[in-house]
């Protein structure tokens, strides 16, 4: 039997916590362990009870989000720990990300990304929900005159962070140039570049930018 | 008419005036005296004893200069100047006439203004031949009678004036004073002038060579003259008589006139040789009267010129008080005034601080609120539509056809936490609860710059590091607003933000290159908000400073003390 994901909820309200609740406990590889209404004693808490994966939002009594999450890297990182705020402001983003957060998903989109975002997170990825990565992706290439900007999401065999690699390669962004600009690791960076080449049954590079000109994502 | 005569009758004449005048005028019993001794030394003169008359003319005369009366001193020197012609003292009469017509002219007796210059006239013409300043004399003399309207005066002084045309042979500027006197005198002429005149129409005829009318002239002037007292007259008439004979060739007649002259003006010249013997006992004292008579007048001029100093000290005196009293009136005004506008600044001050004061409540107020509803809006609306966003994907996740409905609803809800976001953020950034004022103001820069404008962000101060969260917070807003302003109104590409710390104070710095303003036009202040910023950074207690000119930047200061 796969062991289940253990996750934790920090919240300042328990309509918000009820809510998730009942939206992780339709996923059955997900158990959530336990909750929090602040951001005290919480290090102890995710050791106490193992936990794999703590969703946290910044804005609490005591001790909030941030507080929390220095505490962890001060300490070492006892889970992964994925932010659920109702602030998308790309500053705060970063600074948490540096901080040592894996995910970062707004409570606008919680509803549609949070299972999405747990799972990849559990795999090791950097996650963020979708209007955030759009508007991380934005903030990089927005001054970029080879961006065709017209381009949607038309291939449906890669996701959205997919195409973002692709088309940032193909703009000879280094790897580390991109995991910087996109607040994710190397690792992730490579994985999804690993993901593209094997979806796209690519040797190399070189097929990777060709595709990038063929489907349009950057002007040739 | 000899000199003697007219002398005494203008002696006469005057007395009769003053007494009158001064009866009728003052009650002064001294003055009466005076004016009783005056007339006594005038009645001596008359009867040729000139000591007794000088003697009683100096007393009054001491008298009249105590009183300071100075149409008495005036009589009194013409007394005692009538003394002197009497004795042909000439000099001495021309100095006293000259002296009582100075205090006459400080009066308005025109009428002893008018026998001074014919007195003075007589000595010009008869005694120093000056006949030029005689006559000028005479008309200054006529002038006052005509101003006192005194024909008789008139007929008088114009004989005078006659006669001295004619013994200088100006017979034709003469004759018009002759013609005058002729007209008038049976009416208003005196009894011992007609001799006088009858002889001047003889010598007007001579001149003439109108034989007819000189010969009946002069022989009237000759007839008259035998029967009456005008001997000095008579004895001229011959002599004039004479030299027309002469002239016209009857030598016979011409002889016997001279002869007739020169034994009248022996019996004259015997008679005055006679009045100096007596004379001469005073002779002697003269000069001694004199010393008095100036002696009296120093001390008089003395008083007067002390009475004068204690005036004019007095004056000074008056001057001084009047001048302080009018320095302390103007003071005390000053001071008034300075109490009034001091008052009123006070009355400024305070109400300037009460809407400081109101300014501030609001500004705090507004703060306040600001932060509640940002709190609010984030913590529990927020919370609340992501947890129905959450239900309603619970829903969809369990059951697999998804209603139209459903979708739309969730779409809306993301609608309305979008909303409710932005209006969060924009009441209270994020950034700025969370990292603090330089990440903020870092964030700020950004988000303003856009294709029209850049802003450049620079601090000297490390991005983490934070202050108090209220004055973070004020400090954010002045400098939206500043930024807001230059976005709005400038027309600037480029504006900056530089922030440093000294001395437990940050300075901010925000310049941008736009068309500026005057910042002595306070609408503009007002216009944008500026009165509002200042009213805050007071409440801050710091300093705000616009540097602006129309087309050259506007560049903004703010130095505000730290609150950690």
């Amino acid at each position: 039997m796969i062991p289940k994901i253990r996750i934790y909820l920090a919240d300042d309200h328990q309509i918000l916590i009820d809510g998730i609740s009942s939206l992780l406990q339709t996923v059955p590889e997900f158990e959530v362990v336990g909750f929090s209404l602040n951001g005290k004693n919480l290090f102890d808490e995710v050791i106490q009870n193992k936990i794999d994966i703590l969703i946290l939002d910044i804005n609490m009594p005591q001790k909030d989000g941030i507080a929390v999450i220095k505490e962890f890297a001060d300490k070492g990182f006892p889970c992964k720990v994925i932010i659920l705020s109702s602030y998308d402001d790309l500053k705060l983003i970063k600074e948490i990300m540096k901080l040592g957060a894996s995910g970062y998903l707004t409570k606008q989109c919680a509803g549609e990304n949070i299972v999405e975002g747990i799972e990849a997170v559990y795999r090791g990825e950097e996650y963020f929900c979708e209007t955030v990565r759009e508007k991380i992706f934005h903030n990089v290439t927005k001054d970029n005159p080879k961006l065709n900007r017209i381009n949607s999401n038309l291939n449906s065999l890669l996701t959205g962070r997919e195409l973002e690699i692709i088309t940032l390669i193909s703009l000879e962004y280094s790897g580390k140039e991109i995991s910087e600009q996109l607040f994710i690791s190397t690792n992730t960076v490579e994985t999804h570049r690993k993901n593209i080449m094997k979806k796209l049954k690519l040797k190399n590079i070189i097929g990777l930018v060709k595709y990038a000109i063929n489907n349009n994502l950057i002007k040739s | 008419m000899s000199k003697q005569s007219r002398i005494i009758l203008l002696l006469l004449l005057l007395l009769n005036h003053l007494g009158s005048g001064i009866i009728a005028k003052e009650k002064t019993p001294s003055k009466k005296e005076i004016t009783v001794l005056a007339k006594a030394a005038s009645q001596d003169m008359k009867e040729d004893k000139f000591e007794n008359s000088l003697i009683k003319s100096r007393i009054a005369l001491r008298y009249a200069i105590a009183i300071k009366d100075d149409n008495l001193i005036a009589t009194i020197y013409n007394i005692i100047g009538a003394n002197f012609d009497e004795m042909s003292e000439f000099d001495k009469a021309f100095f006293y006439y000259n002296k009582g017509l100075l205090y006459a002219n400080k009066t308005n007796n025109y009428q002893l203004r008018n026998w001074l210059y014919n007195n003075l006239g007589n000595i010009y013409c008869f005694d120093k031949k000056q006949y030029e300043k005689g006559i000028f004399y005479y008309k200054k003399s006529l002038e006052y009678s005509k101003k006192i309207n005194d024909i008789s005066q008139i007929v008088f002084t114009k004989l005078n004036i006659t006669w001295a045309y004619f013994d200088i042979g100006r017979f034709d500027e003469g004759f018009a004073y002759l013609q005058f006197v002729n007209k008038h005198h049976e009416k208003y002429g005196d009894e011992s002038t007609i001799v006088a005149l009858n002889m001047l129409n003889g010598m007007y005829y001579g001149h003439k060579m109108d034989a007819e009318k000189a010969t009946r002239s002069f022989e009237n002037a000759i007839r008259l003259g035998n029967k009456g007292q005008e001997k000095s007259d008579l004895s001229f008439s011959h002599l004039e008589y004479s030299k027309f004979l002469l002239k016209s060739g009857k030598y016979k007649k011409a002889y016997e006139n001279l002869a007739n002259y020169n034994t009248i003006s022996a019996e004259l010249n015997n008679e005055e040789k006679l009045k100096k013997v007596n004379v001469a006992g005073i002779n002697l004292e003269l000069d001694e009267y004199k010393r008095e008579i100036d002696n009296i007048e120093n001390k008089y001029q003395t008083n007067q010129q002390i009475l004068i100093e204690r005036q004019y000290k007095n004056k000074q005196i008056s001057v001084i008080i009047i001048a302080s009293l009018l320095l302390i009136i103007i003071l005390f005004y000053f001071f008034f005034q300075n109490t009034r506008l001091k008052q009123n600044n006070k009355l400024k001050d305070i109400q300037s601080k009460i809407q400081e004061n109101i300014i501030n409540a609001s500004i705090n107020g507004q703060e306040t609120e600001r932060k509640k509803i940002a709190s609010f809006l984030h913590d529990n609306i927020s919370a609340l539509l992501s947890s129905a966003g959450l239900h309603l994907t619970v829903f969809t996740s369990q059951n697999q056809s998804l209603p139209e409905e459903i979708i739309k609803t969730k779409f809306l809800l993301k609608e309305a936490h979008d909303k409710v976001r932005d209006l969060s953020h924009e009441l209270m950034p994020t950034l700025l609860a969370r990292f603090g004022l330089f990440y903020a103001l870092e964030d700020l820069c950004e988000k303003n710059s856009n294709s029209a404008i850049e802003f450049k962000y620079s601090s000297a101060v490390a991005t983490k590091t934070r202050y108090n969260e209220d004055f973070e917070m004020k400090i954010y807003f002045i400098i939206t607003e500043l930024l807001n302003n230059i976005t709005k109104h400038s027309q600037a590409s480029k504006g900056s933000v530089s922030i440093q710390e000294n001395d437990k104070s940050i300075h901010i710095k925000i310049n941008d290159n736009g068309k500026g303003f005057d910042t002595e036009q306070f609408e503009l202040l007002e216009g944008f908000g500026l009165n509002q910023i200042q009213a805050r950074i007071n409440n801050l207690k710091g300093t705000f400073f616009i540097s602006s000119k129309p087309d050259s930047g506007t560049l903004v200061s703010i130095v505000v003390p730290v609150l950690h």
